[in-house]
């Protein structure tokens, strides 16, 4: 009896962890989504976006450190992260990505792959490859007990945050004027031309507002995990990729869903079986999803080809 | 005489290396219903798709109330009025009648403003306020055509630009949509109507434009043209 019910305090535990780890996928998955609904373009860059937010949230900290500390400070060092990832991305949209919106779909794909190199690369010189290490001063371990299981005030923060951004994400994206209008580029550009909609400006729009959120979960990231390194991206960029298309790429809702359940099989994955096991268990899951819809779970029935 | 609303001089629109128009020229007044006739793949989506900044011609200018718009972005020119109904209707199919809607009136950002022609659109097709909720694509043909012309007038055009409204759409609707321009154009809109159906165009327009291979052919009076020899054997079936 005792020892069934501290192996279900475990798996709320992991499932704590899992909804963590999804939310990061989610929020970089996101950008992801729109990204490729809008130009169906797979921004392969995206995941050194996360990364770039990571390391300038550290570095604007420890700019702060001695100004601002805590989390006003943390605050200060997302919020900047997200303005200078918004801005190169919406670059790379600007200067890589629109010169060839009309060319095959296989040069932008390696111009995605050509501004992801750039962006790695940089920041390994800057940092000589070594890892960056991010101190807060908080007491990471402090938290609320609920039943059996911990949740620290980051994690909570860090919950709050995803939750609040999804829902305001959701709610821009389904009814305000220019929420609609991404949308419609996504479906027919030339009549949104027809509308008025100045379909460049959108477009870079949805870059700003996609790299931004990616940015949001790096910078939430190096200060939950206390660390930044150039090829942080790399692995989360094709997780948030992969939980992207589980949900049904293009989709917004799919995106937020494909992200949590990516993240909370992986957890459960952990728990049942062991660590090294957790992306067998998690992909082979996926793989299964996909097989019997292979359109995502939230995507739409239409065929598209690469 | 009525100004000159529409102006357009010697255009000519290439597709690669192909010439879909080859030099025309034509002149819509205020008030007026004119038509584009011509068969399949003469030019006249191509003419509108010019003249609505869709695609950059080669040589020519485009006058619009005066204005030079030859190389405007097409945003820039539907904000001056011009609004152009694409062939095939172009409803957005996974967004709402009602969205549908609000993007036609785009560039305007006065929400009451807004309201009111919607409310006016719903006035004047009240099957779309009853499914203002659906999504465009589970619209049938005709009501699609409702929608387009709705969601066209919900930027309070000067100018109407439209590509064949009546193609695909079962001949009993057609009459409605007949009835639909017809009233428009008594209520004070300016029309530019290109058709593959002469009998339904030249019943409507004051004048009249015969595109072929990408040049006009022919140019005259409504009245005359339904009548021309040449007109009634290649388009009315004569
Ligand atoms: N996107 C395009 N690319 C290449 N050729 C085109 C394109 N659109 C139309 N054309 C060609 O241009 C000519 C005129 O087409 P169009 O303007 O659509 O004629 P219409 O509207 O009178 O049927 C046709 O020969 C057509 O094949
Ligand atoms: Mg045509």
């Amino acid at each position: 009896m005792v020892f069934a019910l501290s192996k279900w305090e475990v798996l709320l535990q992991q499932g704590v962890n899992g909804l963590i780890l999804g939310s990061f996928y989610a929020l970089v998955a996101l950008g992801y989504s729109m990204v490729y609904g809008i130009i169906k373009l797979l921004n392969f860059a995206h995941g050194d976006i996360y990364m770039t937010g990571a390391f300038v949230c550290l570095s604007v900290f420890g700019v702060l450190s001695g100004v601002l500390p805590g989390w006003a400070g943390i605050a200060c060092s997302i919020v900047a992260a997200m303005i200078f990832s918004a801005v190169l991305g919406w670059l790379a949209q600007r200067f890589a990505y629109r010169p060839l919106l009309g060319a095959p779909r296989l040069s932008l794909l390696i111009t995605a792959i050509g501004v992801s190199l750039v962006i790695y690369n940089t920041v390994m010189a800057i940092t000589n490859s070594q890892p960056l290490f991010f101190t807060s001063g908080l007491d990471n371990a402090a938290g609320i007990k609920i039943g059996g299981i911990t949740v620290t005030y980051i994690q909570l923060i860090l919950l709050s945050v995803a939750a609040c951004v999804m829902i305001g994400l959701t709610l821009f994206i389904g009814s305000t004027r220019t929420g609609k209008a991404m949308r419609a580029i996504a479906l027919d550009q030339d009549t949104c031309r027809l509308m008025g909609i100045n379909v460049n400006k959108v477009i870079g729009l949805t870059f700003l507002l996609g790299s931004a959120l990616a940015a949001l979960a790096g910078g939430l990231a190096c200060v939950y995990y206390g660390n930044v390194q150039y090829n942080m991206g790399y692995t989360i960029g094709i997780k948030a990729f992969t939980a992207a298309v589980i949900g049904g790429i293009g989709s917004i809702p799919g995106a937020m869903l494909g992200g949590l359940l990516l993240g909370l099989l992986e957890a459960v994955g952990t728990q049942l079986l062991d660590s090294s096991w957790k992306d067998v268990f998690a992909f082979g899951l996926l793989i299964l999803i996909l097989i019997l819809r292979p359109n995502g779970l939230l995507g739409k029935s239409e065929i598209e080809r690469m | 005489m009525s100004s000159t609303i529409l102006k357009v001089e010697n255009l000519e629109t290439y597709y690669g290396k192909v010439a879909a128009l080859k030099g025309i020229s034509l002149e819509v007044r205020q008030g007026q219903v004119v038509t584009l006739l011509g068969s399949n793949g003469a030019g006249k989506s191509t003419a509108l798709r010019t003249i609505s900044g869709l695609i950059s011609p080669a040589a020519g200018k485009v006058f619009f109330c005066g204005e030079d718009i030859t190389n405007l972005p097409a945003h820039e020119i539907v904000k001056r009025g011009l609004i152009h109904l694409p062939e095939g209707r172009h409803i957005f199919k996974d967004l709402t009648v009602s969205e549908n809607l609000e993007l036609g009136a785009y560039t305007l950002k006065d929400k009451h403003e807004r309201r009111r022609r919607m409310h006016d659109v719903f006035g004047r097709f009240p099957i779309l306020q009853k499914r203002r909720h659906q999504l465009g694509g589970t619209l049938s043909g005709g009501e699609q055509q409702m929608l387009a012309i709705g969601r066209g007038l919900m930027a309070a055009p000067k100018l109407l630009l439209m590509d064949e409204p009546s193609m695909g759409i079962a001949p009993l609707i057609v009459r409605d949509i007949t009835n639909i321009v017809r009233q428009l154009n008594e209520e004070g809109t300016t029309i530019l109507l290109v058709e593959q159906n002469a009998n339904m165009a030249l019943g409507l327009a004051g004048y009249g434009y015969v595109l072929d291979t990408g040049s006009i052919v022919l140019q005259g009076e409504g009245a005359r043209l339904r009548h021309d020899e040449k007109v009634v054997r290649a388009y009315l079936g004569g």
